[in-house]
């Protein structure tokens, strides 16, 4: 039973009747059967969070809704078979391409892309006999084609954070240990270089600071700001990724990293000087040691070119 | 202000980037594929996406999901996405306020043109300067030309009119006419009272030669000319005041020959005695041997060759306006010197003062041999002195002794 106020129920209407006639094949569908999943979207997208949405609100909702998908969608979940037939026509090409994108080998990828047809489908039935099938999740909202890409995602995800506990690869695993484990992995001094035990343990206790003090300062970010750190650093999403998501150009992107760079350089220092006691040397020094240390830095380049000159004169 | 790109908090992140700040996760809910598929699509409303931002933000499960998702969006479709993308929302860098006042397409072809009309203007000035030159040049070059036109008065000349005459000089010659009035120019230099409502011909800014020496050469073939011009010759009345009549002129009009030469010497001598009362300061005044019983007035003759200057010299310039006025006036000065050797001692009269040229230097008439005060021109005290004694040290030119406020300044 639908929860969303009667009062957009002729709204509503209104727009499903539009919606079903912008379709290029409603497949037979009428309002009573696409309304359902309208109601659930309304409630999950805009009533959650305004429950006194204007009824213009609904209306543009259901209007940039995608009609031929939503109906292709619902067709096949009402068994049409040629809805079916049009669906892995359409887009088995592009489940296959996103398993095979997101696998480490074909068979994987196959493997992959059967495992969401199957789910697609509903070969697994609830308590009652029916069907659990993927499809009655598909609001409309966004595109067919993405809306599978993010079916094989979540599911590549899944069954890769299921792998990862076998090797105890888990986001509970204890803060220290990984802190420990990320500085010892790229560090550019190198734990194995470091054999005198006191040293080790100022390393771990430098890593451990400064892992506590990025996390605060991450932590304190606005939520769109790290959730772009996020994406950009832990995810390795292109500028153009992180803008195309958020609606914004590249650029507007760019200057957004830049800014959070420097909130969480401020934030950094802070907390290293204030919660840890750091002197502003080695404030100062560790982030230029780490900077330098993920490459040869622009002055020891320049340094071994003249270096290079100078010897090359000495022997003419 | 533009942030640069931090380098050492990027090399932090990133070597964090597996560590523990990545491994956040949250115990609400994950998201459904639907959910991080509109996300991904920016398809979501804006009420709503704050929502999934947060939950986004925290989540590493569901935004390692929304990655992924969007790693695999295929290229062609992600131009297409973008290409709906709305303009940068942030500049890279904000035009400077000069930027933006040279980005109006208008506004720097409307400066360009300024710069052009500027230096038009300029050039239009220096040519200006260049023609006066020329014109004397030319006016120098052409003795028959000038001479015809040239009228040697007795009257003091009006000394601001010099330069307007330098110029219109060539004007009268190239188009002689008989002028009634002087020209509107003259008018409005100041020349006043030269040749007006008297047909002479040339005009009244005709009447100064283009030089000093020049000017006695030319006064030679005037005469001469003139005496072989019997229609041109001066009524002896008129013996001051020289007016030739040029010779094509005379040819298309014979009636100007035969004005009334007396008429014309009458005027002139009324034009002189108002010229005197204004005791022009710029006026420069050769006495001349011959005294008429009008007196000292009208024995002196208006030396009106302002233009004059290095008469022979093919490099001779003249400046334009007053100072143009002043040298030329102090050029006259030797040619009247010269014309004095071989007639009387030179007198001159400015500010009402009168000078006599004794050795070289001209000596106020008031002086008896005091003290004086030695001064250069051009020097700071010469520059702190009275403008009536500079004026008068300026239009005698040369050294000059000056009594002023009973003290005795010697002006070089």
């Amino acid at each position: 039973m639908s929860s969303v106020p009667e009062r957009y129920n002729s709204t509503i209407d209104e727009s499903v009747a539009h919606l079903i006639s912008r379709a290029a094949d409603k497949r037979g569908l009428d309002s009573g059967a696409i309304r359902p999943r309208i109601d659930l979207a309304i409630e999950k997208y805009v009533l959650r969070d305004n429950e006194h949405a204007q009824t213009i609100e609904v209306k543009e909702f259901i209007d940039d809704m995608r009609a031929d998908d939503l109906c292709l969608i619902i067709a096949c979940e009402r068994g049409d078979e040629a809805a079916w037939e049009d669906l892995v026509a359409n887009f088995d090409g592009a489940v296959k391409s996103a398993a095979r994108k997101i696998s480490s080998n074909t068979e994987d990828a196959e493997d992959l892309a059967s495992s969401i047809w199957a789910e697609l489908y509903g070969l697994r039935q609830d308590a009652d006999g029916n069907k659990k099938s993927k499809l009655a999740y598909y609001s409309g909202r966004g595109s067919l084609a993405g809306w599978l890409r993010a079916v094989v995602a979540q599911l590549a995800v899944d069954q890769f954070r299921k792998q990862s506990r076998y090797v105890q690869i888990d986001e509970d695993r204890e803060f220290e240990n990984l802190a420990a484990e990320a500085s010892a992995s790229s560090d550019h001094h190198g734990a194995s270089d470091v054999h005198n035990p006191e040293e080790r343990y100022s390393e771990s206790r430098t890593a451990a600071d400064v892992s506590e003090s990025l996390e605060t300062a991450i932590a304190g970010l606005e939520d769109e700001d790290r959730l772009i750190l996020k994406m950009y650093y832990f995810d390795d999403l292109k500028l153009k990724e992180i803008a195309g998501t958020f609606g914004y150009h590249e650029a507007t992107a760019s200057r957004k990293i830049v800014r959070v760079q420097n909130e969480i350089r401020k934030a950094v220092e802070k907390s290293l000087r204030t919660q840890h006691g750091w002197s502003d040397g080695e404030v100062k020094r560790y982030l230029s040691d780490t900077a330098s240390g993920l490459g040869i830095s622009f002055e020891k380049l320049l340094t071994i070119l003249v270096v290079i000159g100078l010897l090359q004169d000495f022997w003419r | 202000m533009e942030l640069e790109f931090d380098k050492e908090i990027d090399a932090i992140l990133r070597k964090n980037a597996r560590g523990p700040t990545a491994a956040a996760s949250l115990n609400s809910a994950h998201l459904e594929p639907d959910e991080i598929a509109a996300f991904a699509e920016n398809a979501l409303p804006a009420n709503a996406r704050s929502f999934y931002i947060k939950h986004l933000a925290d989540c590493d499960r569901c935004r390692t999901v929304l990655s992924q998702t969007i790693s695999l969006i295929p290229e062609a479709e992600r131009v297409a996405a973008s290409s709906v993308v709305d303009a940068p929302v942030v500049r890279l860098k904000e035009p400077t306020l000069f930027q933006k006042l040279f980005a109006m397409p208008g506004l720097a072809t409307a400066m360009g043109g300024l710069v052009v009309v500027f230096v038009a203007l300029l050039g239009y000035v220096v040519y200006q300067g260049a023609f006066g030159v020329r014109t004397d040049l030319a006016t120098a070059k052409r003795p028959e030309s000038v001479a015809e036109n040239r009228t040697f008065s007795d009257q003091p000349a009006p000394g601001a009119n010099a330069a307007s005459n330098s110029s219109n000089t060539a004007a009268n010659t190239s188009a002689p006419t008989i002028t009634s009035e002087g020209s509107p120019l003259n008018k409005t230099m100041g020349q006043s009272d030269v040749a007006t409502d008297q047909p002479v011909i040339g005009g009244p800014d005709q009447k100064q030669p283009a030089d000093g020496e020049k000017n006695e050469v030319l006064r030679e073939e005037d005469r001469s000319r003139a005496a072989a011009t019997p229609a041109a010759e001066p009524p002896p009345a008129a013996s001051e005041s020289v007016t030739v009549a040029p010779a094509p002129m005379m040819k298309e009009q014979p009636k100007t020959a035969d004005l009334d030469a007396k008429k014309l010497a009458e005027r002139k001598v009324e034009d002189k005695r108002d010229a005197a009362k204004t005791e022009s300061a710029d006026a420069v005044t050769v006495a001349k041997p011959e005294q008429s019983k009008d007196g000292a007035l009208q024995n002196s003759v208006t030396v009106q060759n302002q233009n004059s200057q290095n008469v022979g010299g093919a490099a001779s310039k003249s400046k334009s306006g007053p100072y143009r006025n002043m040298d030329q006036q102090r050029n006259t000065t030797p040619a009247s010197g010269a014309r004095s050797d071989d007639e009387a001692p030179a007198n001159r009269r400015a500010g009402g003062k009168s000078f006599a040229k004794k050795d070289g230097v001209w000596y106020d008439a008031a002086y008896r041999g005091q003290p004086t005060i030695n001064i250069r021109r051009g020097t700071g005290e010469y520059k702190v002195l009275d403008s009536g004694l500079r004026s008068i040290a300026e239009s005698v030119g040369g050294t000059v002794v000056v009594v002023w406020k009973d003290k005795a300044y010697r002006i070089q």
